[in-house]
């Protein structure tokens, strides 16, 4: 099955942890597409890094834009504002961290 | 900059000249376009159409938020409404089978509406939305809407709520890119000194170009 991987920014004021991202990226799938949603979705956590506020995830190719609406609806985590900005969406993870041409 | 290359800023009509200078030359500076629009908001159609003779000429963009039908009715079919939008959130208003035929602009979508919903039936309006702008290939814009920097979202991911909300990939990615920056390439061109009327346009004169 093919995959894409995402880059996102994570605009949060707070500090975030590994776990707080994931946890807030599979209620907002299961709230918006159930739990089909994200059996299909087959959401992962590659890497977070909280210094430069970037994280990789992995998605099945097929359901790229459900993820991608998920991501959109998150808009707090503990109350708090955050903003996902998926800047980047590629096949690999090698060409995610490429410069754009 | 998340992607995009123009913005378009809602400035009330209070500060105009003097704020608006300096929120463009924040965009600006980081190698933004910006464009100026106003969200007129009304509760007859009296006030709407003082309104737009007022305001038309000032701005580059100008917009109609449909707060009840006869609004609606009037804003679809004026050539001087850019784009109209309705909340989602407001219960009593929706953008039917009638007005889709009416509409001479385009239907946006604002992301922020449906980012501060308080119900899922908010979604399920903006579905219906979509569904009947599909129908009668009316001119989708999906917009961020944004007050504040958190509520930014990339291109791509307003592109993607298109797509779950109905609308076709195509359909989706021209509401995001080609549909806004058409509707501002032809407000420009209007208010371009050389512009006489529709598809009348002057080409030259003593070194005017």
């Amino acid at each position: 099955m093919s995959k894409r991987y995402f880059m996102v920014r994570v605009i949060f004021d707070k500090q975030l942890t590994e776990q707080n991202l994931i946890e807030a990226m599979a209620t907002s799938i299961t709230k918006h597409f159930g739990e089909v949603g994200i059996a299909s979705i087959n959401l992962r956590l590659i890497r977070y890094d909280p210094e430069k506020a970037e994280a990789v995830v992995v998605c099945e190719k097929a359901t790229t834009d459900q993820l991608l609406t998920a991501l959109t609806f998150i808009r707090e985590i503990d109350g708090a504002p955050i903003s996902l900005l998926v800047v980047r969406i590629s096949g690999t993870i090698k060409s995610l961290s490429k410069p754009k041409k | 900059m998340a992607g995009y290359r123009s913005v378009a800023l809602t400035i009330p009509t209070a500060i105009l000249n003097e704020y608006s200078k300096t929120l463009t030359q924040c965009f600006v500076k980081v190698g933004l376009e910006t464009v100026s629009r106003i969200d007129l908001t009304c509760s007859n159609r009296y006030e709407l159409l003082k309104l737009l003779r007022r305001f038309r000429n000032q701005y580059d963009l100008v917009s109609v938020k449909c707060t009840n039908q006869n609004v609606a009715a009037i804003a679809c079919r004026d050539r001087r409404v850019d784009i109209v939008f309705f909340d989602p959130n407001n219960r009593n208003m929706k953008f039917t089978h009638t007005l889709a035929k009416l509409l001479n602009g385009a239907l946006e979508l604002n992301l922020s509406f449906l980012l501060n919903r308080e119900s899922g039936d908010v979604l399920n309006k903006a579905m219906r939305h979509m569904a009947v702008a599909r129908e009668h290939r009316v001119k989708v814009v999906l917009s961020s809407g944004c007050t504040s920097p958190k509520m930014v979202r990339s291109p791509m991911q307003i592109r993607a709520v298109g797509v779950t909300l109905g609308l076709s990939e195509a359909q989706s990615a021209e509401a995001i890119s080609s549909v806004p920056s058409s509707i501002i390439e032809s407000n420009l061109q209007r208010r371009s000194p050389l512009y006489i009327e529709e598809g009348v346009r002057l080409i030259g004169r003593n070194g005017l170009k």
